[in-house]
This record gives C-alpha cells, structure tokens and sequence, in this order.
C-alpha cells in the first residue's frame, strides 16, 4: 500500500533483473579439500521481472528452482552473474555502501553524491552480489523469501509474535508504539489471530504455520517475494488458501513474487509469467497464457502433457520422458535436454542452444526454433495441450 | 465462592456457544508456560524442595545455631589417666654445697659425672681405707676425696693429699719452692726430691713420705711435690652424694623445697655427719632415725623423710600426698621382693580427695571430700606408674550426639552439625561457581566453534579434545600435592581448586554447545533469520541459544551434582578443601583413621553422606524437570 506510490513510475522497468546468473557448488576430494568439480545448480539463467507481477518457476526436483530462489537473495554466494535491483530502499544505505556497489563503467559518469547514486541505482537497479553484508542486510526486509517447509523454518522456541515481529524491530519498519498493532494487523490479514502471538510454532498445523511464515515474510513491507514452493508441503484445500491469500496480498500490497513450484496448476493458478527451468538453465520464458497455449520446448510440452485432467472421458496424451535427470555435476554436452528429448538432433548433441526470443516475451532455448528449425512443429504441440 | 463459580459457569456457557479458540485455551507467557510444566513434574518439585532445605540449612541454618564452623570445644573426661611416677633409686645424684661458686663446680664436673663408678669401686674395694675413702684427681690436678658417710651417701671433701712445693728446674739443678703455708726446708730437701725424680718420684725427708707428680700444665715442665698432711679441721663437704629423695609432709613444703638442691644437701649432710639440729634458710630442723628412715624435723614435727624411693605425680607439679606415697612404697618394695616381673599390675584402693572436673570435690565446711580409689601400679623395668581414673581437661572429640551437640562432636572437637551446614555452604558454593566457569567456557568456545565453523572450528575441537583426554584426577591429585607444598592459604587454595575444576570441565560443554549450533545452524530457520536481515549477534542470542538451552540446563545441573561429588572426593582424600574449612568431604575425612571409627561414628558420616546424596538426587530431579519444562514438544 505505502509503496505503491513510489512504484508508479517505475513500473515500467522491471524489479529484477537477472543477468548470465550461475550457481556452482563445488565437489571437494574428501582429504585434501581441494575442489574436483562443480554442481551446476543454476547456470547462465537471464530473466526480469516487472513490479506487481508473479514469476512462476517451475521445473522437476532437483533442477535448481531452489537454489535459484535463495540465490536470488544472496542467501547462497553468487559465482557470476549479475541481479540487479531496483526500487529497493537505496536511502538506507550509507554513502560508502552506495559507492562500494556502483559499477566499474558507472563509476566516471555519475556523481558521488547519495542523492545522484540512489537516482543512479533507480534506473539501472543495484547489483546486490557488490554489497557488503552489512549493506545488504540494510536491504533484505525488500527481498523476502517464504520457504517450502514450515515446519523447520520456524525457530521452535520463539513465539509467534517474536519470529514475525524481530526483524521488524530490528530494521524498525514501524515505531516502536505501533509495534504491536502492526504485528496484530500483518497476523489478521495473513489469517492468523492476534492471541496466537504468545504462542510457540508446534502448537500450529501445517497451514497455519505457512501463514506465519508468510506473515513473517510481509511484516517487513517487501517489495519482492520468493515463495519457495510455499504450498508443496501442504493439503490441495490448504493449498487453494494460501494461494489466494498469497493472491489478496499482491492485490493489496503491490508485491512482486518469485513463484517457484513444481506444480503446474498452482503456477499456472497465480502466474503471469512462468519460466521452465531444466538441469539449472532455463528452457522456457513465456507469459501464462503464451506458455500453455502454445508450448515450445520438448520439456514443456512433456510437462504440460502431464497435468492431470479431472476428467474420466478426456482421453490424455502424454508425452513420457524417459530415463532420470542428469546429475547437475557432469550435464550433458550441447543441449542438456537431448538426453530424454524425443526430437533430438545431432544438433542437439553438440551444441547448447541459445535462449532466444522466438514470439514477443517468449524466450525458448532450443534449436528446433533456430533459422533452419522448423517453425511447424509447434502448433503440432499446440494441439496436445489445448486438450488441457 | 459459589457466587463466583456461578459466574464462571454462565461465562462458560456463553463462549461454548461460539467455540472461539481464544476461549478454550488460555495463553500464558513463555515463561509460564515453562513454570507450568516445571510445577506438574512432582520428581522436579521433590528435587526444588530439596534443593531449597538445603539452602536453608546451609545458609540459614548457621544464622541461627549457636556454635560456628571453628568453635573447638573442651571439657573435663574421667579416664584412666597416669597419675604418678615411682622409681627405687640405685644411681646416686649429687647436691651441691650452695657455697660453692659455678666456676668451681665446672672444674670438677668430671668429678661429679664419675661419682657412681667411684663409688662402685670403692664398695668393691678390699682395702677398707679406701672403701671408706677414696682419692680422685680432678682435671686440673687437684686431689679430692670421697669420703663414705653411709651406705646410701657419699661426700667429696678435700685430699689429705697436698701439694707442698714446686720443683722447678731440670732434675740436676731444679729447686723445690714452697708454697705458702709451708717451711721451706732448704736445699737438701731440694737435692732430694732431684733424686726421687730421676728415680720412682718417692722419698722420704725428715721422716715425712712425699711423692712427686709430672706437671706439663702450661707447656713447662714442672713437678709437683705432694705430702700426706693431717687434716685437722672440720672437713669441707662440695657436694653429697646419694641415692635418696626427700618426702615432704605437706604442700607446702613441697612447692618450697622439692626442687631446691642447697636444703637437701644440708639435710642428708647433717643426717649423716650425725649432726642434730641445723639450720638452713633461717629455719631450724632437727635430724632423727626413725626405725631406719631418716627424716628431719621441724619444731618437733615430721617435715620430710628420705629413701631410695623416688615418687612424684605426673608432669612433676604437684606434690604427692604423703599417706599415698607411703601406700605406694610399700605397695611397689613388696612388688620388689616378690620379683616381679616387667609388666606385672598391682591394684590397691585408698581414701583420696574426690575429684571433679579437675577440681578436688570440697564439702560445705571447704574440707576436702575423699572417696574410694582405685590405684593400678605397673612395672615397667625399674620404674613404676601408677594410674586411676582421673578427670583429665581434653579436646572434646567424638563425642556422641547430645543436647548440646545434636550430631556429636568430629576428631578435632568441633560441632559436627554446624560443619554440616558451613560445609554445605562451600560445596555448594564449589559447585556453582564451577558449574559457571564450565558453562561459561564451553558456551563462548563451543558458540564461536559451532557458528564459525571452518578452522576457527577445528582449532576449539582440538582443544576440546585435549582436554578431554587430561585425566583430570591425577592432574587434581599433583595440583593438590603442589597447592601443599606451597603451603597455600586455604582460601586461595579453594579459589584455585575452583578455576581448575572449571577448566578442567568445559570441553564437555563445548562439545554439546558445538553440536547443537552445528545443527541448529544448518535449520531453515537460520536461513530465514538470514533472509530477515538479523545481526548476528540477534541470530545468535534469540535462535540459537534459546534452542540450546535445555541441553545446557541439563548439562549444568547434572553437572553440578557432578562437580558436588569430585570436589567432596578431593576433599575427602585430603587434597581439595582443606581444614579449618568445613566441606561434606573433608567431614568424611574424620572417620577414616580406623576401620572401627566407620561403624562408631556413624552420626558423623551417616549425615553428610545422605546430604551428599540428596544434593546430587535433587539436582538430577530439577535438571530433568527444567529440561522437559523447556521442551515445548513436552506434552506431559
């Protein structure tokens, strides 16, 4: 509500904008603790994302939906890349910490003055891989993340009032005298009452615990959410709650979400764009309604051909992949699909395609779309999903 | 009440209606939750009100009893004490004439050391002169008689014997010189004395014998020429000789002259020169023979008797009533007679002065109260003691509980129940103050381990292995031996023992501290509060440590039974709290010199060790009971 005035005009730019963004682990020899190889958890992952809209990011177990989030907010240090940010809270920075972000290329032109830096850092976003940790903590109540599991992500011995309200105290997002009522306020809205304050997380079901992560996460007047698979762990009915109040809240509030989910209809459900990701790339970027009507890449015809329809009489036509994911430490050379792809090429097999943009805001990364691809294999899969 | 239970029933009624969930479960804060559950635990609750008599007792307790933790208590205790020395006497003791100067008495100290081999040789001797009288030559060439007076005395007196002139000179040309006193007899008298030298040193002149005596005194040659000179004159006695003691009649006469040699020597001079009156000190004292024994007078009445029989009271002090030592001869010349052997025990009984706690009992006219006494005599070589049970003043040890003392007194005569409770107070005090040294260590080095990580972890896990594998009891034992030998004030000592303790105890905390955080640390609510941008100090102190807590409260109060116990053994085996500060160890302490003493003194060690145990017990009971009060997962 409060940020939505300051939004206007930059609704135009995105929030977020991703750049070549890697993830590596490293694999360490057990004695010498020198680094073997690496886990490509997220590798060369390019997006953006407009205020008040939701990504979805969907994609199987294990291909870096996770990883991506959390690095996201630099929960994970960032091996390369750039996420830059804009329209966060640049005022609270110190003039060092403004400076200490800035750019090589930017560094001649733009003045060293706060003023001109925050302006600076509103057109062209903040880099939050240069901040330093203190800065960056300065910046996090903007960024929020809701985790998958509410049952370990709430500390057991905190009661409720004081795991949603210590940050909030801590970057005094309101005063001390309306501490109180803020908190009873972001709990009512979130679903909860107000006497389950001074009660302990054990004491609340699954869903209920999901309120009070979520509530903990928009306590501090976000910007930007990364809801990991905020409702895997959760029944259908519950899920369908959380899901609209996670909807009620945008509405209200102006949030950006980051939607991570391997579930196709609960993306599909709050998504106004979803992005595919396959073995820590992303195979697919398209709007909702591009994506299901008209999927592009082998894997997201395989996925959409695999939602359920509640229907005994509709005769579903899978597309079934075969064999397991690839371990993430050793892809596969050229496409990181072709293994399981039904249309592989040789192509496919050596060379990695690029994440192009074939339709207006629909970017794929296969070869069957390039220059000497045909362009009419995709209505073919059209048809399969329309069934849907 | 009914009213208000009225009043509760509607309100029931009307929120049933609407089945809030506010309603049908009241909120209570964190902390009482906690007290809630705690005060369900009946084992937790038994443990409290353990730990609360305790602290009572040892803290308050002292305020209230009469005696302190060093108060030493004494009192009189009738026991079989000795009571006198008895000796017949064969060696023979000297007392000076009290004109003699000490100058005079040390150049014949030879003499005087050697008088009861002489007087051995003379009672051998068959020459009847000389067993009368017999000629000792002191050191500085000076001749001495010791003159017999009786069997039982001796005296030495001046020679016969005299020096009447030096020969000076070689022996042809020498001269004799008269000393003075003599006539000088000339020439000739010079002329013969040369001839006697050169030949046996004896020679006759103007129908006198003399002898001459080698003189090398003073680096110079030089004779001596003594003769036989009649002694006309009342003899010069420098000491008797003799094997008998005196026996006053009478204290007071005891106190005076017991010890002073000058009266004795004048009274066995004037019994054996057969001298009837004398007087020494300004008092008069007749001699007499009575039956044998002699004894002097004084105005007509015995004032003391002698003979070869020694007795005197023990330590010496005080006098020997004189009608128990004349039982006591007799007693001990038959035990003679009869040859008794070494060891042999006679019992006799008399009338004695009562006594009472170290006074004699006095009647209401102040006369002394006598009662029937039993006196065990024993032999041991030539001298007898003599015991009965006496009133002796002693340290009040071991005594049993009494009114006074309700838990009896220890081996050093202390209250036993006020040590209990000042012990308490340093055990407890022992164990908390270690438990906090422990815990204090273990947090900080186990917290900055476990949330760390990374070699600042390996390096604080390395040490903790270190010192996990010090055997801490040889380390106590050797710093115990060493805090000895710098002989340490027993408060510094306690300190010592104390940070010892504490740094000997931390790994373990450590260890459960580095653990927790390891794992706590690897939550997704850890990377929440990361997520919400909390400092790390916040990260630390509102998720971490209230996650460890509980494990730490059970660590700390099962520690400090733990702690209660090591120090209580170090104590016990003298190497921790030392004396005069009480702990229940060091108390135990008391009952180890027999075996005997561990069924005897039950009521010293009997208490301490169920206070030991009710410590450790109750300490136990409430770490369990805050632990699971803790536990929000707790259902119970």
């Amino acid at each position: 509500m409060s940020s939505n005035n300051t939004k206007v005009q930059a609704a135009d730019k995105p929030i977020v904008v991703v750049r070549g963004l890697k993830k590596y682990f490293p694999i360490k020899s057990s004695f010498f603790k020198k680094t073997i190889g690496n886990v490509k958890a997220v590798d060369n992952v390019s997006f953006e994302i407009m205020p008040g809209t939701t990504l979805g990011v969907v994609g199987e177990s294990g291909c870096g939906k996770t990883t991506m989030g959390r690095t996201m907010l630099r929960l994970y240090p960032i091996t390369s890349g750039e996420i830059l940010y804009r329209g966060l809270s640049f005022e609270k920075l110190t003039l060092p910490q403004l400076r200490k972000a800035l750019p090589e290329e930017a560094k001649g032109t733009v003045k060293q003055d706060k003023a001109s830096l925050v302006a600076y850092y509103e057109e062209n976003g903040i880099d939050i891989n240069k901040l330093s940790n203190a800065a960056l903590n300065k910046l996090r109540p903007d960024i929020q993340i809701i985790f998958q599991d509410p049952y370990s992500s709430l500390s057991p011995r905190l009661p409720i009032g004081d795991i949603i309200g210590e940050a909030v105290k801590e970057h005094k997002i309101v005063s001390d005298k309306e501490y109180d009522d803020y908190i009873s306020e972001i709990m009512l809205s979130c679903g909860l009452q107000e006497y389950h304050k001074d009660r302990y997380p054990h004491e609340f079901s699954g869903g209920q615990r999901q309120r009070i992560c979520i509530a903990r996460a928009l306590a501090m007047k976000p910007k930007l959410v990364v809801c990991d698979e905020p409702v895997s762990a959760l029944d259908v009915s519950i899920q369908a709650q959380i899901i609209n109040l996670l909807k009620d809240l945008q509405k209200e509030r102006g949030l950006t979400y980051i939607f991570i989910s391997h579930d196709l209809s609960v993306v599909q459900h709050i998504s106004d764009v979803i992005a595919v990701m396959y073995l820590g790339s992303m195979v697919e970027l398209a709007s909702k309604e591009d994506l299901f009507a008209s999927p592009m890449h082998p894997y997201t015809q395989a996925l959409l051909s695999a939602i359920p329809v509640p229907d005994p009489d509709v005769k579903m036509n899978r597309i079934v992949l075969e064999g397991d994911l690839p371990s993430p430490a050793n892809p596969p050379k050229g496409c990181k699909f072709h293994t399981r792809c039904s249309k592989c090429t040789e192509r496919c097999k050596n060379e990695a395609p690029a994440f192009k943009e074939y339709a207006p805001g629909h970017f794929v990364a296969c070869h069957l779309y390039d220059e000497n691809g045909t362009q009419d294999e995709a209505p073919a899969a059209n048809e399969s999903s329309e069934t849907v | 009440m009914s009213n208000k239970k009225k009043q509760n029933d509607e309100q029931t009624k009307d929120t049933n209606m609407t089945l809030d969930d506010a309603a049908r479960v009241k909120v209570l804060s964190p902390a009482r939750l906690v007290f809630k559950r705690f005060i369900r635990n009946k084992l937790a609750i038994f443990g409290i009100c353990i730990l609360l008599l305790l602290f009572v007792f040892c803290f308050v307790g002292p305020l209230f009893y009469p005696y302190s933790e060093t108060d030493m208590f004494f009192g009189w205790r009738e026991q079989n004490g000795d009571y006198a020395y008895a000796q017949l006497r064969t060696e023979f003791v000297s007392y000076w004439n009290p004109d003699c100067d000490s100058d005079f008495k040390k150049s014949l100290s030879s003499v005087e050391r050697n008088v009861n081999s002489t007087i051995k040789k003379m009672v051998a001797s068959e020459d009847p002169d000389e067993a009368l009288r017999y000629r000792i030559q002191s050191k500085d060439g000076v001749y001495y008689d010791l003159v017999k007076l009786s069997d039982e005395a001796y005296a030495l007196t001046d020679s016969s014997l005299v020096c009447v002139a030096d020969f000076v000179g070689s022996s042809k040309q020498g001269v004799a010189t008269f000393r003075e006193g003599y006539a000088d007899l000339g020439s000739d008298f010079s002329a013969a004395a040369a001839v006697a030298i050169r030949n046996d040193g004896v020679f006759e002149f103007d129908g006198k014998s003399y002898s001459i005596v080698k003189d090398t005194k003073g680096g110079k040659l030089d004779y001596d020429i003594y003769c036989e000179e009649e002694n006309t004159s009342e003899p010069y006695y420098y000491f008797v000789s003799t094997v008998l003691s005196p026996a006053f009649y009478g204290e007071e006469a005891y106190y005076k002259y017991d010890k002073d040699s000058g009266f004795k020597y004048n009274a066995y001079l004037a019994l054996y020169t057969d001298v009837e009156a004398y007087t020494y000190d300004g008092v008069t004292y007749t001699t007499a023979f009575e039956d044998g024994t002699p004894k002097i007078r004084k105005d007509g009445t015995d004032y003391a008797f002698f003979s070869d029989f020694v007795a005197s009271r023990k330590g010496g002090e005080t006098a020997l009533d004189i009608e128990f030592r004349l039982k006591l001869e007799e007693v001990i010349v038959d035990m003679h007679e009869n040859a008794s052997g070494v060891g042999t025990e006679v019992s006799f009984t008399m009338l004695s002065p009562k006594v009472e706690n170290g006074k004699e009992v006095l009647d209401e006219n102040g006369d002394k109260v006598l009662a029937d006494t039993e006196y065990t005599v024993k032999r041991e070589q030539n001298d007898y003691s003599i015991w009965r049970i006496d009133s002796t003043y002693v340290i009040r040890i071991y005594e049993s509980p009494s009114a006074e003392h309700l838990l009896g007194t220890d081996a050093n005569g202390m209250d036993v129940l006020a040590r209990v409770m000042y012990g308490g107070r340093i055990s407890l005090l022992v164990g908390f103050v270690v438990v906090f040294i422990e815990m204090f260590i273990g947090i900080i080095m186990g917290g900055i381990a476990g949330y760390f990580g990374g070699w600042v972890d390996n390096v604080i896990m390395r040490m903790v292995d270190v010192f996990y594998c010090i055997p801490s009891m040889p380390i106590l034992i050797i710093t115990g031996a060493l805090f000895d030998e710098l002989n340490m004030n027993y408060i510094t000592r306690l300190i010592w023992m104390m940070a010892i303790l504490g740094l000997l105890g931390w790994a373990g905390v450590a260890r459960l501290v580095r653990g927790q955080i390891l794992s706590l640390r690897e939550q997704e609510f850890m990377v929440a509060a990361e997520a919400s941008g909390l400092s790390t100090r916040r990260r630390i102190f509102s998720h971490l440590v209230p996650n460890v807590m509980p494990q730490l409260i059970v660590q700390a109060t099962m520690g400090l039974g733990g702690v209660i116990i090591t120090e209580s053994t170090l104590s016990f085996l003298g190497l921790g709290v030392k004396h005069p500060l009480a702990t229940w160890g060091n108390m135990m302490n008391n009952i180890t010199q027999k075996v005997e003493y561990l069924s005897a003194y039950a009521y010293i060690w009997v208490p301490i060790g169920c206070l030991i145990c009710l410590a450790v017990i109750a300490f136990n009971f409430v770490g369990d009971g805050l632990r699971d009060a803790f536990d929000p997962k707790m259902k119970r």
